[in-house]
C-alpha cells in the first residue's frame, strides 16, 4: 500500500471514530490539534485503525508516537 | 523592563504598603475606642476595656477561671465598691502582666484580684502563653514587655514596628462589638449548669518546672502595685479533684512569692466545698453558674477576712 | 524552610545574589549552584535523606544513559535496564511509605521528605528515555539540579524532565518581569495559604477532630470549608512555588486549573494538582488503556480505576486516602458510562456553555468533590463511620466557635479568589495585578501583601481556646 493510501484511510478511521468530516490529518498532526482527540478517544482510535489494517501494535510502539507521521511509519512496516 | 526598572517599581509597592500601615493605626485606633464605648460589656473586647476605660475600684485578673467565676454584682454588693471582670479565656501569665501594666499606667485601682492556676509559673505552655498577647500589640507593648517578647522570638521584634501586623485579625473583634448584645455581666460570663451535663475530667499534662522569667516578671508586677498603693490580692479557683494533677511546686511558689511580699492568697483548688461536687463544675478547670456563684460568697468571706 | 517563613526567603536571597550576579549568563556556574544549594535545601530539612536522594539521583543517571546506549543497539537489554528502574524506584516507595501496610507495625529506618515528588521524577525519566521521548541527559549536574530543584522538591509542582532539563541548559539572566510575576505569584499564593486556607482550617478541624458532638449542619459546613482550604493551602504551595522557580528563570508545570469550576469529576481531575495526575495519566493510565484496549469498556473502567485509586494512595498508606479513590472512580465510571448520553442531551437542548447547565453541574461536582474529601481526612474505617452516623442525627444549631474572624476575613479572602477565579473562567478583562496600567498593577500588589499582613492567619496554626 502507498503511504499516502494509508493516510487516507486512516483520517477515514479519525473521521468516523470522533465523529468529525472535517478532520484533516497530515505527517505532523497531533493530539493538541484536533478537539475531540484526548486519551479516551486516543484508544479507541487505536483500536478501529488495528482493526481496519488487521495488526496488533506494540505498547511501546503506541506510546512512543509523536505524531500522525509515526504512526503510518509504524503501520507501513506492518502492512509491508 | 530594566534591572532599574524593576527596583524602583518594587519600591513603589513598598511606600504604597507603608502607607497603608500608617494609616492602619489611627483608623483602627478609632474604630476600637468607638467600638468598646458603643458597647463596654462586650466580653471579646475586655482586654481593651481595661487598658481604656476602667475606672473601678476593684478589677479581676486573670485567665478562663477568672471570667467564670467572680461575679461582680455579688462582690460589688457586699464590698459597696465598683468591680470588673477583666478574665479572658486563653490570656496566661505573661497576658495578664501585660494587661496589669497597661492598667496602672493609666489609673491605679484599689483593688486587684489576680486569680492565678497551677500552670500560671509552668515552663512548657509555649502555645499558650502566647495566646491573647496579640490583643495588647496595638498598645506600646515594645516598651515594658520586652523581655516578653524576646520569648516570642526575634521575628516578632521585627514584626511588630509594622502596624498592619500588630492589628492583624483585629478588625472582626472591633466589629463585631458594635452588633453584639451584652454578652457579659461587668466582664463576668457564666456558664450554664445542666443537669444532664457530666463534666469531662481532662488533665492538662504541664510542667512542674517553675518558669524564672515568669516568676520574675510576676514578682516585678506586684511590687510596682504596691509601689502605686494598689492592694492586690491573689487567688486560686477550684477545679474538681483526682484528675492526677498535683503541681505542688507551682502553688509552694506562689505561697512563697505571697508570703514575701505580704499578699494575701487564697488557694481553693483542693477546697472540699467543690472538689468533689460534680454538679459544680462545667470541666475539670472552670465552675458552672451555681458553682460560681457557690465560689464569689466564699471568696467574699475571704477579702472580709483581708480587707 | 517552608516559602512563608522569614529563614526561606534569608535562604532564597543568599541563593539569588550570586546566581543572578556572578553567574549570570553562566548555565554550568548556575547549575552548580542550584545543586548545591537545593542539596543544602533539603538537607536542612531532613539531613539524613540526603545520601539518599544523592544515590538514587546518580542511579537513576546512569540508568538514562544506559537506557539510550541500548536502545540505539536495538536489544532487548533497553526493556530490562528500564525495568529495573522502575522495579527500584517503586521499591524505594513502597519502602520508605508503605512498608507499615505490607508488614504490620515496621517502620522504615527513615522518614524521607518529598519521595513522592523526587521519584515520580525519576520514574518518568528511564520511560521517557525507553521511549525516545527525549535524549538521555549526559550533565549529571543538570540532572541533580533537575531532581533536587528546591522550589518544588518537597510539594510538587511535578516536573518532567522533557520541559525542565532544556531550561537547564540555557543560561539565564535576570529576565525581570519574568522576575516580577515571579514575586505576583508568591504574594497570591501567600494570600491563599495565609489569609483562606490557614484562616478557615480550625473549624473543619474542630468539628472533624470531635465528630460525635456536632450535627449535620456543623459538619456541612466544615465540609465546603475543608474542600476550600485543602484547594486554598495546597494551590498556595504551588503558586509560591512556581513563583520562586519563576524568580529564578524556570517555567514550572501548573498544578491547578480552577478546580472548583469543573462539571463533572473527570474534568475535576483535569484541573486539580494537574501535575500529578498528568503524570499518573501519562505513566499509568495510558499504558494501562493500550493494554486493556481490547476489552472495550471494562478495560477503559478498570485503568480508570486503578488510575484514581492510585492516585489516592500516593498520597500514603491510610485507608482515608484508598477509600478516596475508591470514591472518585465508581463517579468517573458512571460519567464514563453516561458520557454518549450526557452529549446527545447537550446537543439536543443546545445546553454547552448555558449558565443553568453549567452551574448545577458544578454545584453536584463539589459536593461529590467535597464528600471524597473528608473521606480523604479519615484516618480509619471507623472515623468515617462516625462522621457518617452523625449526620443521621440530624440538622441543628451551627458550631459557632471560631467563626467570627472564619465568617468575616475568611468569607472577604475566598469572595476575592472567587471573583478571581469567576473572571478567569469567563474571560472578563478584569485585571489588577495583571492589569495594563502600571499604577494599578503596582497598586493592587501593594494593597495585596498588606493585606495579607493584616488578614492572613499569622499566629502559625490556629488555635481556638475552647471551652467545651
Amino acid at each position: 500500500m502507498e503511504r499516502n493510501e494509508v493516510l487516507a484511510r486512516v483520517q477515514d478511521i479519525f473521521r468516523d471514530v470522533l465523529d468529525d468530516d472535517e478532520i484533516v490529518l497530515s505527517d505532523a498532526t497531533t493530539a493538541d490539534d484536533i478537539d475531540e482527540w484526548d486519551s479516551l478517544s486516543h484508544i479507541q482510535l487505536i483500536v478501529a485503525i488495528e482493526k481496519a489494517f488487521k495488526v496488533k501494535f506494540t505498547s511501546k510502539e503506541i506510546l512512543s508516537w509523536k505524531n500522525i507521521g509515526e504512526l503510518i511509519d509504524c503501520l507501513m512496516t506492518r502492512t509491508a | 523592563m530594566k534591572a532599574s526598572q524593576f527596583f524602583i517599581r518594587a519600591l513603589i509597592v513598598l511606600a504604597i504598603a507603608a502607607v497603608v500601615d500608617i494609616i492602619c493605626k489611627p483608623a483602627m485606633d478609632s474604630l476600637r475606642s468607638a467600638s468598646l464605648r458603643s458597647n463596654p460589656d462586650n466580653y471579646e473586647m475586655t482586654s481593651y476595656y481595661g487598658v481604656e476605660m476602667a475606672t473601678e475600684d476593684m478589677l479581676i485578673l486573670g485567665a478562663s477561671p477568672a471570667t467564670h467565676h467572680y461575679i461582680p454584682a455579688m462582690l460589688s454588693d457586699s464590698l459597696g465598691l465598683t468591680v470588673r471582670n477583666l478574665g479572658k479565656d486563653g490570656a496566661f501569665l505573661y497576658c495578664q502582666i501585660c494587661q496589669a501594666r497597661l492598667i496602672l499606667e493609666r489609673y491605679t485601682p484599689k483593688y486587684l484580684i489576680w486569680d492565678l492556676n497551677d500552670d500560671c509559673l509552668s515552663h512548657n505552655l509555649d502555645w499558650g502563653d502566647f495566646i491573647e498577647i496579640a490583643d495588647y500589640f496595638p498598645y506600646r507593648i515594645n516598651d515594658f514587655s520586652t523581655a516578653i517578647i524576646k520569648e516570642m522570638g526575634p521575628v516578632q521584634l521585627f514584626s511588630l514596628h509594622s502596624n498592619l501586623y500588630r492589628y492583624n485579625s483585629k478588625l472582626p473583634e472591633y466589629l463585631f462589638a458594635f452588633v453584639s448584645g451584652r454578652n457579659s455581666q461587668s466582664g463576668y460570663v457564666p456558664l450554664p449548669a445542666e443537669q444532664s451535663f457530666i463534666p469531662e475530667i481532662t488533665s492538662m499534662k504541664v510542667s512542674e518546672n517553675i518558669h524564672p522569667l515568669k516568676a520574675r516578671l510576676l514578682e516585678e508586677i506586684l511590687l510596682l502595685c504596691q509601689e502605686k498603693g494598689c492592694h492586690v490580692i491573689l487567688a486560686t479557683s477550684p477545679r474538681l479533684a483526682d484528675d492526677g494533677v498535683q503541681q505542688t511546686k507551682q502553688y509552694e511558689a506562689l505561697e512563697e512569692i505571697a508570703q514575701r511580699l505580704s499578699i494575701p492568697y487564697f488557694n481553693h483548688h483542693t477546697d472540699p466545698r467543690f472538689s468533689n461536687e460534680l454538679s459544680l463544675f462545667r470541666d475539670t478547670d472552670h465552675l458552672n453558674e451555681r458553682g460560681a456563684e457557690l465560689y464569689t460568697s466564699c471568696f467574699i468571706e475571704d477579702l472580709h477576712s483581708c480587707l | 524552610m517552608v516559602v512563608n517563613s522569614y529563614q526561606f526567603w534569608i535562604f532564597f536571597a543568599a541563593v539569588l545574589l550570586p546566581y543572578y550576579t556572578v553567574l549570570r549568563r553562566n548555565s554550568k556556574g548556575q547549575n552548580i549552584w542550584l545543586l548545591v544549594t537545593s542539596y543544602f535545601f533539603y538537607g536542612y530539612a531532613n539531613w539524613k535523606s540526603l545520601p539518599l536522594l544523592i544515590a538514587v539521583t546518580i542511579i537513576f543517571y546512569l540508568l538514562g544513559i544506559g537506557i539510550e546506549k541500548q536502545n540505539e543497539r536495538n536489544t532487548g537489554k533497553a526493556r530490562l535496564l528500564m525495568i529495573s528502574g522502575l522495579v527500584l524506584g517503586i521499591g524505594v516507595l513502597f519502602y520508605f511509605k508503605y512498608l507499615g501496610v505490607l508488614i504490620p507495625g515496621a517502620t522504615p529506618l527513615l522518614n524521607v521528605i518529598g519521595i513522592s515528588f523526587f521519584t515520580f521524577k525519576l520514574l518518568g525519566y528511564v520511560v521517557d528515555t525507553y521511549l525516545g521521548k527525549m535524549s538521555a541527559v549526559r550533565n549529571i549536574i543538570d540532572f541533580g539540579a533537575y531532581v533536587a530543584f528546591f522550589p518544588t522538591i518537597l510539594s510538587g509542582p511535578i516536573d518532567r524532565p522533557g520541559e525542565f532539563i532544556p531550561q537547564l541548559e540555557r543560561n539565564r539572566n535576570a529576565d525581570w518581569d519574568g522576575i516580577a510575576e515571579g514575586f505576583r505569584r508568591v504574594v497570591w499564593g501567600l494570600f491563599l495559604k495565609l489569609c483562606i486556607a490557614d484562616r478557615i482550617k480550625a473549624y473543619p478541624d474542630a468539628v472533624f477532630g470531635n465528630v460525635g458532638y456536632h450535627n449535620t449542619t456543623s459538619i456541612i459546613l466544615a465540609a465546603i470549608l475543608y474542600a476550600i482550604e485543602m484547594y486554598a493551602d495546597f494551590a498556595g504551595y504551588s503558586e509560591m512555588a512556581i513563583g520562586v522557580g519563576r524568580i529564578m528563570g524556570f517555567k514550572v508545570r501548573e498544578n491547578f486549573l480552577r478546580p472548583f469550576f469543573a462539571q463533572n469529576v473527570s474534568e475535576y481531575w483535569r484541573r486539580w494538582h494537574m501535575s500529578l495526575t498528568s503524570w499518573i495519566t501519562d505513566y499509568v493510565y495510558m499504558p494501562l488503556n493500550v493494554a486493556f484496549r481490547g476489552w472495550g469498556k471494562w478495560g477503559l473502567y478498570l485503568a480508570t480505576s486503578i488510575n484514581v485509586i492510585l492516585i489516592g494512595i500516593w498520597h500514603g498508606a491510610q485507608w482515608g486516602y484508598l477509600l478516596f479513590g475508591i470514591w472518585h472512580s465508581l463517579f468517573l465510571i458512571l460519567a464514563a458510562a453516561l458520557e454518549k448520553n450526557r452529549k446527545t442531551f447537550e446537543k439536543k437542548h443546545k445546553l454547552k456553555g448555558k449558565w443553568y447547565y453549567k452551574t448545577p453541574r458544578r454545584v453536584v461536582t463539589f459536593i461529590i468533590v467535597a464528600c471524597g474529601l473528608v473521606i480523604f481526612r479519615t484516618e480509619s474505617l471507623s472515623d468515617l463511620t462516625a462522621i457518617v452516623s452523625q449526620c443521621g442525627k440530624g440538622f441543628g444549631p451551627i458550631f459557632t466557635n471560631g467563626l467570627l474572624e472564619i465568617g468575616t476575613l475568611g468569607l472577604f479572602s475566598i469572595l476575592l479568589l472567587f471573583f478571581k477565579e469567576m473572571k478567569d473562567e469567563n474571560g472578563w478583562s478584569i485585571h489588577f495585578l495583571h492589569s495594563q496600567k502600571t499604577w494599578l498593577r503596582l497598586a493592587s500588589m501593594a494593597i495585596l501583601f498588606a493585606y495579607v499582613i493584616f488578614a492572613g492567619e499569622l499566629k502559625g496554626s490556629s488555635f481556638i481556646y475552647f471551652q467545651f
